[in-house]
């Protein structure tokens, strides 16, 4: 008796686990994601995943044009692009009127009040703020003369002057804000559109605190109406939204996969979007093919069940591929999905602190460096832990951004052991002998853990001992920012599509604690960086770039480097999407078959 | 047993003390900063000092350690740098789950054990005993992360690719009724694994039990198996059952640890663990508190019941 | 008489205790397998059966199927035809030979763990249930409070604020397997200090540390067969834990190393590496769980008439 009502409650449980979603007639778009936000403020904002979530409830000032590559700013709470003064310093943004905040109990008798350009100004001020820990302080930092004094002033403790008006930055009118750089800095229109520099009312963020950040309340398409932290954030339609139409123009591929048939109606097309937050890729996956998700982003340990496999020669596959270079989905998945990939804009590397006694330097430093590379297979780690699918490249600029160039090849690209051997004799290392064990930092994880014992291997191979020193992400940053790794496994991810995000990386000036871990610190690169920081990317940037990256081959301050792919599966039922993780905002034009054509909000004004 | 409940709730002072001060060197001394977690990729110096300065880590252990426990006795919990939440609300939210991963488990194998316990007693030195007993030991042998692992595997990731309805792989929803389907695993597998060590436990008790005088007496006298399993022998060992349930209780609140980060379930000890990986020591120091309060009260409540049960026990 | 006496007796218990314990066939039998287990350990520590470095070279290629065919890498860099034993891991090493090689490290926990905590548990207990007082009183304090939170969060604080690698897992370990032994043979301290032999010895004016050694400690070994072999289940058993936290040992194989790390491989099919270390470490748990239930049985003096 007693089992059989176990058994019955047992059914019952897992009959309401099949779906979860909203109100019949309600159009509920709901996805996955392999990591957990942990903030919607745009002041916090740390991770891509935190970015998901802050560019769905926030607007910024501009905004990446969906469908166009290579990317394009277009005007989002901007009525237009800025005016631009001649010397290319001073921007006048004329903004949207008429665009109101959702209600919420922090305003005056709970009625959302109409955005001001002083949003956007009070914002910095809060960035600037040293008391609001901001993280995404570094977006501006040092680039107005005012707010950077503004900031010093409050150093220390001392109450931040949020009245004080600069003439650097300020709302020139209601509608209107106008600021002046120190210097020219072109990538501005890429800071311009990141999700934490959206405006907010000020008086939100001091109503709610430190808890601002899991109660936002933004100018984005999505208003938040729960988030169960560490499992799913829900967010409904914000009614109040400005007008924001599909984009009518796109390349030639959005065409012929449909992405352009809703051109020109207002979006968002969803009533409610559910984000399930995994800390698993293998739960994620499964949800993903039950089925349950938009869209999907194969786990690189699911890639042989997903694309055909023609053949192997050692550990490296060989894939099938169709016209256009792309894998091809076995039978099972090319019936339920279309397959899209997604190079991103990554630098994996493997850094020598620079101002390490041994490892750093350009002296017998530099030539240890040199051999250490030589001994090191990269293709080879590639096969290993990636499934040969990364995109190993020479230097600091990654495929797809302008600058990058394909010719170049790293002189120190291993395996090649004679070469490191004879190079590390050099150095003053004859097969190892007089060189002290060297020390490696890296996370934890299982992952970094083998590929950081397959670089080991390698260099036992030419006599140099390496420990592996894995630890937990609070202890990296600590060690990293106090320069006290000797090697660093470490990944960067692009802030912007601009070459200038990835060569900031060997600027002397941004090292420990900036992001420059490596500590790389050349005075002739610096030059280089600081002449070509004010031009646009162009033909002659590109030219100091390569100076730079050829400088950077030689001393060989890190070796790498590699890029990923994203494989994204979509659904036939999800139309529209198009995966780009430079953007955040999807969500908002993604729209499924099974909705039906667009209601009334896609037509009406 | 007023007074007796009085001196053991003074008797917690010092414990609670103890625990703090552990836990305070813990992360504090031996621990690491958690201030570059916090600043991200693009950190300043000054940013680090200020920081630092508004967290009050450039104080003197002693000042910190102090501001710290005032903060606790005022229940003024303070806001976690890591999960970005109030404590408090840490705590409200992630209790439910807990309770729902572990407690329905708890019962379940607290009960299954006193009953494999009485048989195996009963049937002393019969295959049925040696039976459960290696089985048990089988049980006991087992790496709870292995179980997990293959229950995983094989109970949830291989009937879904199949295509086969069964167990949620991971995750969690709130509500009595839609969380059962996720905690159901969870709750089988803290069952598999502790049913080992209970019935183990159960089992020499109720063995101890059947060799009293009054046992054989309702034999020689022809009781039946029933009366003398449900009616003496279960009602006599109440008092180790109890206790050992209650117990238990606490770990219910953090032993889901494990359970909770690999079902990914929103519970306190998954924050918890979050917590510990980010040297977010408000939080931590706040958990382990309440932890180590209920594990005295469960203490004090079980040595308690345990006098009502039996007069015998006296309170001391 | 003299105070040889209780040595005497404690000395007839042991035989009669060793005596049991031999009739004991499961005992004896999971003794056997201990000693396989450790006999291997010891080969492997000798550099008898593989190396470290055997057991972090890669032998083949990535994740060859048990018993399948493949391609051996020899050390002078050639290749020949063989057929895997248990197949091979992500990076092409032998999982065989990690097994193997992990039966090292699984007793270099055990055996470090149940020393150092049975060590500082019994001299702790000694002194705080022999002498009492403040210092009594100050250890039981420190037993209460880290008592009162469970020991899981506790080993992983510690080896959290230690981190990662042998060092960690044993400090973390011993830290906390301590306070077991210590209350125990406090306890049993207590009782063993109103034995008319302690008392003899007392009053032959016999100093406090040589009662200690000589005439309580023997009296001990029960508790200290018993908790020697708890501890290194435990230890066994958490360092499995503690890698699925991300918190084992880094750079050599071990079986919790294995189990964590390949918890990804299994999903996509690569079944080996897991099963094996959790097939070896079951074994040796069980094995010793049953060797505690035979010293239990045989060197309780309760049960020993």
């Amino acid at each position: 008796m007693k089992k059989q009502t176990l058994a019955l409650v047992a059914a019952a449980a897992l009959a309401a686990c099949a779906k979860t979603g909203g109100k019949p007639g309600e159009r509920v778009l709901e996805y996955g994601a392999v990591a957990v936000a942990g903030t919607s403020d745009p002041n916090q904002v740390a991770s891509m995943y935190d970015a998901d979530l802050t560019g769905l409830v926030y607007d910024a000032l501009y905004d990446y044009d969906y469908l166009a590559r290579p990317f394009r700013v277009v005007p989002a709470l901007a009525e237009g692009m800025p005016e631009v003064s001649k010397d290319r310093r001073t921007y006048t943004i004329k903004l949207k009127t008429g665009v109101f905040y959702p209600d919420d109990a922090c305003f005056e008798g709970g009625k959302g009040r109409e955005f001001e350009a002083k949003d956007f100004v009070d914002a910095l001020y809060r960035k600037a703020d040293p008391k609001s820990k901001s993280q995404t302080w570094w977006l501006v930092d040092g680039q107005f003369a005012g707010l950077d004094a503004l900031r010093k002033a409050a150093e220390g403790g001392k109450d931040f002057d949020y009245a004080a008006v600069l003439p650097d930055l300020k709302a020139v009118d209601r509608h209107t804000v106008k600021f002046t750089l120190k210097r020219p800095f072109p990538q501005i229109m890429w800071v311009l559109a990141k999700e934490a520099m959206a405006p907010y009312p000020l008086e939100c963020a001091r109503k709610y605190g430190e808890d601002f950040a899991n109660h936002p309340v933004g100018l984005g398409p999505f208003r938040m109406l729960e988030w169960d932290k560490n499992a799913r954030y829900t967010l409904v339609r914000n009614e109040k939204y400005r007008e924001s139409l599909y984009p009518s123009e796109g390349e030639e591929s959005d065409k012929a996969a449909g992405r352009l048939a809703d051109a020109g109606r207002r979006v968002p097309f969803a009533d409610k979007v559910i984000v399930h937050e995994f800390s698993q890729t293998q739960p994620y996956w499964l949800q993903f093919r039950a089925g349950k998700f938009a869209f999907g982003r194969v786990p690189g340990e699911f890639t042989e069940e997903v694309f055909k496999l023609k053949s192997k020669e050692g550990n490296k596959k060989i894939w099938e591929r169709d016209a256009a270079g792309n894998r091809i989905l076995t039978e099972d998945y090319a019936k339920k999905y279309a397959y899209y990939p997604l190079p991103l804009l990554d630098l994996i590397y493997r850094g020598f602190n620079f101002e390490d006694p041994i490892v750093g330097g350009l002296g017998k430093g530099k030539k240890l460096r040199q051999a250490l590379s030589l001994a090191h297979d990269i293709n080879e780690e590639n096969n290993l832990f990636y499934n040969g699918l990364n995109i190993v490249y020479a230097g600091i600029i990654p495929p797809g951004v302008q600058g990058f160039d394909p010719k170049v090849k790293s002189p120190y690209h291993g395996p090649d052991l004679e070469r490191a051997k004879k190079l590390l004799a050099e150095a003053g290392y004859p097969e190892g002998k007089g060189l002290p064990e060297l020390q490696e930092c890296g996370s934890e994880d299982a992952r970094t853990v083998e590929q950081t014992a397959f670089f080991i291997k390698n260099a036992e191979k030419i006599g140099v001992k390496v420990r592996f020193e894995g630890m937990r992400f609070a202890e990296l940053s600590k060690k990293l920012k106090e320069k006290r790794c000797q090697i660093m496994g470490l990944a960067w991810g692009g802030d912007w599509p601009d070459a200038q995000n990835f060569v900031q990386l060997a600027y002397g000036p941004n090292k420990s604690p900036g992001s420059n871990n490596y500590n790389y610190d050349v005075p002739e690169v610096n030059k280089l960086y600081e002449q070509a920081l004010p031009m646009p990317p162009s033909k002659e940037r590109d030219v100091l770039y390569q100076k730079i990256n050829a400088r950077i081959l030689e001393d060989q301050p890190f070796h790498g480097s590699m890029a990923r792919t994203r494989d994204y599966l979509i659904p036939p039922d999800t139309l529209n999407f198009k995966p780009e993780e430079m953007l955040s905002n999807h969500a908002k034009y993604i729209r499924l078959k099974s909705w039906g054509e667009p209601d009334t909000w896609g037509t009406k004004k | 047993m007023i007074t007796y409940i009085l001196r053991r709730l003074a008797a917690m002072v010092p414990t609670l003390l103890g625990v703090s001060i552990l836990v305070f060197v813990i992360f504090n001394v031996v621990g690491d900063d958690p201030v570059y977690l916090y600043l991200g990729k693009n950190a300043s110096p000054e940013q680090i000092v200020s920081l630092r300065h508004e967290l009050g880590l450039d104080k003197p252990l002693h000042v910190q350690y102090l501001v710290g426990m005032k903060q606790l006795l005022t229940f003024d919990l303070g806001f976690s740098m890591s999960a970005k939440e109030p404590i408090a609300r840490m705590f409200v939210q992630g209790i439910g789950p807990s309770i729902a991963v572990t407690l329905p488990g708890l019962m379940l194998y607290s009960g299954i054990a006193v009953l494999l316990g009485l048989v195996c007693a009963y049937w002393r030195g019969t295959l049925i005993d040696k039976f459960v007993v290696v089985g048990a030991t089988c049980g006991m042998a087992l790496s709870f992360v292995a179980v997990m692992i293959f229950a995983q595997y094989f109970l949830a990731f291989l009937p879904s690719q199949k295509g086969l309805q069964s167990f949620p792989i991971t995750g969690y929803e709130r509500g009595f009724f839609t969380c059962l389907p996720y905690i159901l695993l969870p709750n089988l597998i803290s069952c598999f694994v502790a049913l080992g060590y209970d019935t183990r436990f159960f089992r020499a008790v109720a063995v101890e039990e059947m060799n009293k005088e009054y046992v054989r007496t309702a034999k020689a006298y022809g009781a039946g198996t029933r009366v003398i399993l449900l009616k003496h022998v279960l009602k006599n060992i109440m008092i180790p059952i109890i206790s050992r349930v209650v117990v238990a209780i606490p770990f219910v609140v953090s032993g889901s640890f494990l359970l909770e980060s690999f079902f990914v379930i929103p519970g306190l000890g998954y924050k918890l663990l979050h917590a510990i990986e980010s040297a977010d020591y408000p939080v931590i120091r706040t958990f382990t508190m309440l932890i180590a309060v209920l594990v005295v009260v469960a203490n004090t409540v079980a040595d308690i019941l345990n006098s009502m049960v039996d007069p015998r026990v006296k309170l001391s | 008489m003299t105070s040889d006496a209780p040595k005497a007796l404690g000395q007839s218990l042991l035989q009669k205790s060793l005596r049991k314990f031999r009739r004991d066939k499961f005992g004896m039998a999971a003794l056997a397998v201990v000693a396989v287990f450790g006999l291997i350990a010891l080969g492997v520590k000798a550099g008898l059966f593989c190396t470290l470095d055997q057991a972090t070279t890669p032998v083949g290629d990535q994740f060859v199927k048990p018993f399948a065919a493949y391609e051996r890498r020899l050390p002078d860099g050639t290749r020949a035809k063989a057929v895997s034993v248990f197949g091979t891991d992500i990076q092409g090493r032998d999982v065989f030979t990690k097994l193997v090689y992990s039966i090292k490290q699984a007793f270099a926990i055990g055996l470090i763990v149940s020393v150092l905590s049975v060590l500082v548990g019994v001299v702790l207990g000694c002194i705080s249930g022999y002498f009492g007082g403040i210092v009594d009183d100050a250890l039981l304090w420190v037993y209460t409070a880290i008592n009162s939170v469970p020991f899981i969060l506790w080993i992983i604080s510690i080896s959290y604020a230690f981190g990662r690698g042998f060092t960690g897992v044993v400090v973390a370990l011993a830290c906390t397997f301590w306070v077991g032994v210590y209350f125990n043979v406090r306890s049993e301290v207590h009782r063993l200090k109103e034995m008319e032999f302690v008392l003899a010895s007392e009053s032959y004016g016999a100093s406090k540390w040589s009662i200690i050694f000589r005439d309580i400690v023997p009296n001990l070994t029960h508790l200290i067969f018993v908790f020697l072999s708890l501890d290194f289940i435990a230890a066994v058993k958490n360092e499995v834990l503690l890698s699925f936290l991300g918190l084992g040992i880094a750079g050599e194989p071990s079986w919790g190393v294995m189990i964590a790390n390949a918890r990804l491989d299994l999903l996509a099919g690569k079944w080996w590496e897991v099963t094996g270390a959790t097939v070896l470490l079951f074994i040796l748990v069980m094995a010793f769980n049953m060797l505690t239930d035979a010293l239990q049985d045989a060197f309780d003096p309760k049960k020993v008439g």
